[in-house]
C-alpha cells in the first residue's frame, strides 16, 4: 500500500514538473524562439495581407472580363486594393530596416524604438483595409460579385488588424535578458525553480 | 443559361482562389519570418504590376459597349 501511494506520490511530483517543463521553455535558446514567432507573426500577416489583395485584384479582373461587374466598378475596386497594398508594402519596407545577420543568418528582430514606426505603417494598412470594404463601389455591384470580393478582402483586413493588435500589445514588452531577447509579448509570469527560469510567452 | 454559366465560373473562380489561400497558408508556417517578409515584398511588387495593368485594362474596356 505504502509503495503504491509513494509511486502516486511521485507521479503527483513529476508529472506536472515535466509540463511545466515542456509548456515553459526555460533554456534562453527556447524562449528565442519563443520571441522570435512574434516576429514570424508579424512577417505573416504582412504576407497574408498582400496574398489576399493579389486575388482580390485578380477576382477583380475575372469580374470585369466577364462583365459582371462594369470596368468603371472594376476602377474603383483596383484603386482601393491597390491602396491597401502599397500602405501594406510601405509596411514590409519599413520592417526590413529591422533585418540583421547573426551567425551568417539573416533574422528579423524588432526593438523597442521600431515600434512607434511600425504601428503608425500598420495602421495605415489597417485603415485601407476598411476602406477597401466599405467601398461605395462594392455597393454598387451584384451582390453575389460583392459577397465574393468581400470574402477575399475581409481576411486582408483582419491581417492587417491582427498587425496592429501584435504591435500594441508590443507595448507591453519585457526585455528578461536584452543580449538575449530583445522583444517579447505579455510577459505574463516568470517562474524561477533553482536554476530553471520559466517566461511564458503569448502572442496573438 | 448565359447568366447561370457565369455565376457557376464565378463560383468555380472563387473556390480556386480560397484552396490555393488555403495551401499559401500551409507553405507559410514553414517559413522564417526574413522568408515572409521577403515573399510579402515580392507580392506586393506584382500586385503593383497587375493594378496597373487592370487600370490600363479597363479603361480600355470602358470605351466599349454598356456591361452589367
Amino acid at each position: 500500500m505504502k509503495r503504491i501511494l509513494s509511486f502516486l506520490l511521485i507521479l503527483v511530483l513529476v508529472i506536472p514538473l515535466a509540463g511545466f517543463q515542456s509548456s515553459c521553455p526555460g533554456r534562453k535558446q527556447d524562449a528565442q524562439q519563443a520571441a522570435r514567432s512574434a516576429e514570424e507573426q508579424f512577417a505573416a500577416y504582412t504576407d497574408r495581407v498582400s496574398e489576399y489583395i493579389g486575388r482580390g485584384l485578380s477576382l477583380t479582373d475575372f469580374l470585369v472580363t466577364g462583365k459582371t461587374i462594369k470596368p468603371e466598378n472594376g476602377t474603383v475596386i483596383v484603386e482601393v486594393l491597390d491602396r491597401v497594398n502599397a500602405a501594406n508594402k510601405s509596411l514590409v519596407t519599413g520592417a526590413q530596416q529591422f533585418v540583421r545577420v547573426e551567425d551568417g543568418k539573416r533574422i528579423l528582430r524588432f526593438t523597442e524604438s521600431d515600434r512607434l514606426e511600425l504601428e503608425k505603417l500598420a495602421n495605415a494598412t489597417e485603415a485601407a483595409a476598411r476602406d477597401a470594404l466599405n467601398s461605395p463601389a462594392l455597393l454598387r455591384i451584384d451582390p453575389t460579385a460583392r459577397s465574393q470580393l468581400k470574402a477575399l478582402i475581409t481576411p486582408a483586413k483582419i491581417a492587417a488588424t491582427r498587425l496592429v493588435s501584435l504591435i500594441k500589445r508590443a507595448k507591453n514588452i519585457t526585455v528578461v535578458n536584452p543580449a538575449a531577447i530583445e522583444i517579447e509579448l505579455s510577459y505574463e509570469r516568470s517562474i524561477e525553480m533553482g536554476s530553471l527560469s520559466c517566461v511564458r510567452l503569448t502572442t496573438i | 443559361m448565359n447568366e447561370a454559366l457565369r455565376w457557376a465560373a464565378l463560383a468555380a473562380f472563387a473556390l480556386q482562389q480560397f484552396d490555393e489561400a488555403s495551401q499559401e497558408e500551409q507553405a507559410r508556417t514553414g517559413k522564417s519570418a526574413v522568408e515572409l517578409l521577403d515573399s510579402a515584398l515580392e507580392q506586393s511588387g506584382a500586385n503593383e504590376q497587375l493594378a496597373a495593368t487592370l487600370r490600363e485594362k479597363f479603361l480600355a474596356m470602358g470605351n466599349t459597349p454598356e456591361t452589367i
